[in-house]
C-alpha cells in the first residue's frame, strides 16, 4: 500500500512538472537572440553629388570607381524546389546616392548573354531585396518565415524589351496567357501585350509562393552584357512612397539587403538563382565622416 | 542475383564480430557502457530544454539550441548514421528514459539483484496484449509530424515535446514492467527499429548451442553482472534488430560471454520470415509517406502548404492534418495494395494477400531510409552552420562561448546535394530490389512465379524513385 | 575433449541421460522463472515439465542402480559432443508481442522429446555394440513415452474452453 501511495505520488509529481514547464515554456518566455544573423559584410552606400545614367555610359561611368564594392560569394537557393545549381559564383555589388536616388550596380561574369523567353529558354536575372523592417526577424529553417521582402528584379528579356534589344524577336517568343490555340506551337494572336514600364520589377513577397508585383512600379534599371560579363544598374527614390510594402531606405541609417543572379543559359529561373547571405546597406549621409566614401 | 547473397556480392551469413577485441569487450561489459554516454546526454538534453522553456513560441529556430542539436543535428545524425550504420545505437545512449529506468531499478551504477531476481521498483504491471505491437507508436509519430512545423521553428513547442516524452517515460516505468514506454511507445522508437533491420551492426548470440546447454539464462531473467533484457527480448534467440535497443545488458549478464556485436551486410534482418505484422508494414509505408510530406511541405515552394503546417489559420491546420493523415494511413497504403494485388495476380499463387502486402512491405525500408538520408542532406547542408551559433550562445542570452555566436549562415557544399541525394536514392532503390526479389521468393513458392510476382513490387519502387527525384532534384 | 555418445560406454550413457534429464529440468525451471511475472499460467507449465523430467531422471537412475549398483561415473551432459533433448524457447521476440501461451510451452518439451527420441534412434542405428544398440533403443522408447505425454497435455490444452487457438 505504501509502494502504491509513494508510485501515485511520483506520478503525480511528474505530471504536474509537466504541465508547469509547458505552460511557462509557452506563455512566459520568449527569447530572441541578441546576435542572430549580423551580417558579416557592410556595402557602404556614400553620398555622391551625381547620377548616372541608365545607359552603357552610365554603366562604365568613372564615378563608379569612386563608390566601394563588394564581391559576394553566391550560393545555390536550396530553400524550396526547385534549387539553384551553383551556376554563377560571385557577384559585385556598388551602390551610392544623391540625396535623391539610390543607384546599385550589379556585376557578375556569364558567359552567354540570354535575354529571351522560349520554351526551355530562360532569361538571364539579378535582383536586389530588401526587408520591409528595419531589424528583420532572422530566416528560420524549414518554415521559411520572413518579415516580408520588396525585390528589384531585374530581367535581360524584360530590358530587351523595354530598351529594344532585339525587340521584335523577344515580342514573338515571349509567352502569353490569353489564348493559346494548342497546335500552334506558339501564341499567333498577342492581344494583351500590356506595355512595360521598366526593365526592373518591383515585388513585394511575404514568404514562399507570395512574389507579387507592387501596385507602383517605382525602380528603373537596365543591364548591359559585354564580353562575357553582366553590368546591371538598378536606381530608385530614396524617399519611400509611404507604402507598407516598400522598402524604406532612410539617410544615415543601415538596412539589411541581399542580391540574387540567374543565369538563364544554365536553366536558372524563379527559384533556381544563386544568393548572397545578408549584407549590411550602410547609408551615408552628405556629411559622411571622413573615409567613409570611396575607397 | 544469387541466392544468399546482398546484391549478389556478400554472403547474407557474413559476420565481423567486432566484441572479438578484448578491449571492445571489455568496454561494452562494464557498466560505465552505456550510463556515459547516457550521462553525457542527459547533460545535453538538459540544456536542448532550457533553451526549448526559455526560447518560447516566438524565437527563430534556427537560433535555438534546442531545435539546432534535436532537429537539425540528431534527427540528421539518426537518419544518415545512427541507423543505418549503429542499428539502434541511439537508444544506447538515449536520456529520455533515463529518470523512468533509474526509478525502476533503484540504482544508477551498479547492479540490483536479491534472492536470485533483479527486482524492481513499481507497479511491474504488462503492457495491454492488444497495444504489444508498433500501432501506437505509428500513430503517435504520425500524430508528432502533425506538429512538425512547430517543432522545428518554435522551441517552446520542442520543449513541450520532449518533456512530454520525459514525462510519459517516468510515468510508463511507474507503472510498467521494463522498457515499455521504449517498446510501444516512444514516437521515435518504431521507425528505428524498423529501419534498424538494415543496419550494418547486431547484437547476436555466438553459439546457439551454449545457449541451448545453458540452464541459468542471466541475459533474461538477469543476475548480479546486469539486468535482464530490459527490451523484453530473449536475448539468445531473437533473429532482428527490430526491438534490441542495444543497451549490452545480455553481454554483461552472459556468463560464456556467448553474445556478441557483429558487422554484418546491410538488410539482412529484412529477410527473417517470422514475425513480420501489418503494423509494421504500415511503418514501413508511413515513413516512406511523411518523408514525402515533409519535403513537399518544408523545402517545396508551396507557400500555401507552409502556411497549413504552421497553423496560420485553422482550418488550414486542420486541412494538412486531414491531408497528411490520409496520405500515410489511406492513400500510400492503398497504391501500394494495388500493386501488390498486381504482384499475387502476375505470381498467379494462392497466398493471401495480407501475406503478400506485409512481405513486401519490408521492400519499401531501404528506400525509405534513402529518401529520409536525402532529405536530411537537404536540412543539415544548408543550415548545418548555424549549430556553430547555437554552440556559443545556446539560451540566446548574447553569451559568446566558443567565439562562433556571430558566425554567419553558410551554406556547405549544396551544390554537391542535388546529386549527393540522387546517389543516395538510387543505392537505396538498389537495395530495395535486392530485398523485394528475395522477399518474391520467399512469398511465392514456384521461381517463376516468384519472378512475375516481384514485378509490380519493382515497378512501385521504381515508381517511388522517380517521384522522389522529381521531388528533390526535379 | 568432448566425447561422442556413442563412443561411451551403456552405464556412462545411462549417467550421462541422467544428467540431460537433471539440466533439461533445471532449463524448465528457468523458464518458469523467465515467465513468472509474464504469464503464470506458462511458468506453471514450465514447472510441471520440470517435475516431469525429474521424475524421468528418478527412472533412469532407478534403471541405473539396477544394473550397474553403486558404479560411479564422473560424466555429464557437459563432456559430450552432442546436444541431446535440449528444450528450447526459440521465439526470442515472445514477450514483446504478447503472444505466448500455455501451448507454446509444451510445444517446446515435445519437441525436445522428439528430437531427443530421432537421436536415440539413430545413435542405435549407428553403433555396432549390441548392448549400446539396446540401450539406445531403450532410451528411444523411454522418449517416445514422454513425447506422448506432451502430445496429451497438448491435447487437453486444445480442449480447454480457455485454450488459445
Amino acid at each position: 500500500m505504501r509502494r502504491t501511495i509513494i508510485i501515485v505520488g511520483l506520478i503525480g509529481l511528474v505530471v504536474s512538472l509537466f504541465l508547469v514547464g509547458s505552460y511557462y515554456a509557452l506563455f512566459r518566455y520568449r527569447t530572441f537572440p541578441p546576435a542572430a544573423d549580423q551580417p558579416m559584410e557592410t556595402l557602404d552606400v556614400p553620398y555622391l553629388e551625381r547620377s548616372v545614367e541608365l545607359s552603357e555610359r552610365g554603366a562604365e561611368d568613372p564615378i563608379w570607381q569612386r563608390v566601394p564594392s563588394k564581391t559576394l560569394p553566391l550560393a545555390p537557393q536550396v530553400t524550396a524546389i526547385p534549387w539553384g545549381r551553383a551556376s554563377v559564383p560571385e557577384v559585385t555589388v556598388a551602390a551610392f546616392h544623391n540625396g535623391e536616388r539610390i543607384f546599385f550596380r550589379l556585376q557578375w561574369r556569364d558567359p552567354t548573354e540570354d535575354h529571351q523567353l522560349g520554351r526551355d529558354v530562360f532569361s538571364d536575372a539579378c535582383a536586389v531585396m530588401l526587408p520591409l523592417v528595419e531589424h528583420p526577424q532572422p530566416n528560420t529553417i524549414m518554415m521559411g518565415f520572413l518579415e516580408g521582402a520588396n525585390i528589384w528584379a531585374w530581367k535581360a528579356a524584360r530590358d530587351a524589351q523595354v530598351w529594344g534589344g532585339d525587340s521584335a524577336r523577344v515580342q514573338s517568343e515571349r509567352p502569353y496567357a490569353d489564348y493559346y490555340y494548342p497546335f500552334e506551337p506558339r501564341e499567333v494572336f498577342p492581344i494583351t501585350n500590356e506595355p512595360i514600364p521598366s526593365a526592373v520589377e518591383d515585388l513585394v513577397a511575404r514568404g514562399v509562393g507570395t512574389l507579387t508585383p507592387r501596385a507602383h512600379q517605382r525602380v528603373q534599371g537596365r543591364g548591359f552584357w559585354k564580353k562575357g560579363m553582366w553590368t546591371v544598374i538598378l536606381t530608385r527614390a530614396l524617399a519611400a512612397d509611404g507604402a507598407a510594402d516598400e522598402a524604406a531606405l532612410p539617410i544615415g541609417g543601415t538596412r539589411a539587403v541581399a542580391f540574387a543572379v540567374w543565369d538563364g543559359a544554365k536553366g536558372d529561373r524563379g527559384a533556381r538563382k544563386s544568393i548572397t547571405g545578408w549584407v549590411r546597406l550602410r547609408v551615408w549621409p552628405a556629411e559622411a565622416p571622413a573615409g567613409a566614401s570611396g575607397r | 542475383m544469387r541466392e544468399g547473397y546482398v546484391l549478389g556480392l556478400i554472403p547474407e551469413t557474413w559476420r565481423f564480430e567486432l566484441t572479438r577485441f578484448p578491449w571492445v569487450r571489455r568496454l561494452l561489459k562494464s557498466r560505465w557502457m552505456p550510463l556515459a554516454l547516457i550521462l553525457f546526454n542527459v547533460f545535453l538534453f538538459t540544456v536542448i530544454l532550457m533553451a526549448g522553456f526559455f526560447g518560447g513560441l516566438t524565437s527563430p529556430g534556427n537560433y535555438n539550441f534546442g531545435i539546432m542539436i534535436v532537429w537539425i543535428l540528431w534527427w540528421v545524425l539518426l537518419m544518415t548514421v545512427l541507423v543505418p550504420v549503429l542499428s539502434r545505437f541511439w537508444c544506447t545512449m538515449c536520456p529520455l528514459p533515463f529518470l523512468g529506468e533509474w526509478l525502476q531499478r533503484l540504482r544508477l551504477f551498479s547492479v540490483r539483484y536479491e534472492r536470485g531476481r533483479n527486482p524492481y521498483f513499481g507497479l511491474n504491471k504488462r503492457w495491454p496484449r492488444s497495444l504489444s505491437n508498433m500501432w501506437l507508436m505509428n500513430i503517435l509519430f504520425l500524430a508528432t509530424t502533425f506538429a512538425s512545423g512547430f517543432f522545428t521553428v518554435r522551441p517552446a513547442a520542442t520543449f513541450v515535446l520532449l518533456a512530454a516524452i520525459i514525462a510519459l517515460s517516468v510515468v510508463l516505468s511507474l507503472i510498467y514492467r521494463a522498457r515499455t514506454f521504449c517498446l510501444y511507445v516512444c514516437p521515435v522508437s518504431g521507425f528505428q527499429g524498423l529501419y534498424s533491420n538494415f543496419a550494418l551492426t547486431e547484437v547476436r548470440v555466438k553459439d546457439p548451442e551454449i545457449c541451448a546447454r545453458h540452464k541459468q539464462k542471466g541475459c533474461v531473467v538477469g543476475n548480479e553482472r546486469g539486468y535482464g533484457c530490459p527490451w523484453l527480448l530473449l536475448p539468445y534467440a531473437f533473429r532482428r534488430n527490430t526491438y534490441c535497443g542495444m543497451c549490452f545488458e545480455c553481454l554483461k549478464t552472459c556468463e560464456y560471454d556467448n553474445m556478441a556485436v557483429n558487422l554484418r551486410p546491410p538488410g539482412v534482418d529484412l529477410l527473417v520470415d517470422e514475425k513480420r505484422g501489418l503494423d509494421e508494414a504500415y511503418k514501413a509505408l508511413i515513413m516512406l509517406g511523411i518523408a514525402i510530406v515533409f519535403f513537399v511541405t518544408f523545402q517545396g515552394p508551396w507557400g500555401t502548404l507552409k502556411d497549413w503546417a504552421n497553423a496560420a489559420t485553422l482550418s488550414g491546420y486542420l486541412t494538412f492534418i486531414g491531408l497528411h493523415a490520409s496520405w500515410n494511413l489511406l492513400v500510400l497504403p492503398a497504391i501500394f495494395l494495388l500493386f501488390v494485388w498486381g504482384a499475387r495476380r502476375a505470381a498467379r499463387q494462392s497466398v493471401p494477400l495480407k501475406k503478400v502486402y506485409v512481405n513486401f512491405s519490408y521492400a519499401t525500408v531501404p528506400l525509405g531510409l534513402a529518401a529520409w538520408i536525402a532529405f536530411s542532406l537537404g536540412i543539415i547542408l544548408p543550415n548545418g552552420s548555424y549549430l556553430l551559433h547555437v554552440l556559443s550562445d545556446p539560451f540566446a542570452w548574447g553569451w559568446n562561448l566558443f567565439g562562433t555566436a556571430h558566425f554567419p549562415w553558410t551554406p556547405v557544399l549544396t551544390g554537391l546535394m542535388p546529386y549527393l541525394m540522387i546517389l543516395t536514392l538510387l543505392i537505396g532503390l538498389l537495395f530495395s530490389i535486392d530485398i523485394a526479389l528475395k522477399i518474391a521468393r520467399q512469398t511465392f513458392a514456384e521461381p517463376e512465379a516468384a519472378v512475375r510476382g516481384a514485378f509490380p513490387i519493382l515497378g512501385f519502387l521504381g515508381a517511388t524513385t522517380l517521384g522522389l527525384l522529381w521531388l528533390f532534384v526535379g | 575433449m568432448k566425447r561422442s555418445l556413442a563412443e561411451l560406454s551403456p552405464p556412462e550413457v545411462l549417467k550421462v541421460a541422467i544428467w540431460i534429464e537433471e539440466r533439461n529440468a533445471r532449463i524448465y525451471e528457468n523458464y518458469a522463472e523467465m515467465f513468472e511475472w509474464y504469464e503464470p499460467d506458462v511458468a506453471r507449465t514450465f514447472r510441471e515439465m520440470a517435475r516431469e523430467e525429474r521424475e524421468h531422471g528418478r527412472r533412469l537412475n532407478a534403471m541405473y542402480a539396477e544394473r550397474y549398483g553403486e558404479a560411479t561415473c564422473d560424466l555429464t551432459d557437459e563432456d559430450i559432443r552432442e546436444l541431446v533433448e535440449a528444450p528450447i524457447f526459440e521465439d526470442g521476440e515472445a514477450f514483446v508481442y504478447d503472444r505466448v501461451r500455455r501451448r507454446q510451452a509444451l510445444e517446446v518439451g515435445l519437441l525436445a522429446e522428439r528430437r531427443a527420441r530421432a537421436f536415440y534412434m539413430e545413435s542405435a542405428e549407428r553403433v555396432e555394440e549390441a548392448a549400446l544398440r539396446a540401450l539406445f533403443r531403450e532410451l528411444a522408447e523411454i522418449e517416445a513415452e514422454h513425447e506422448a505425454f506432451f502430445v496429451r497435455k497438448l491435447a487437453e490444452d486444445r480442449a480447454a474452453p480457455s485454450a488459445e487457438s
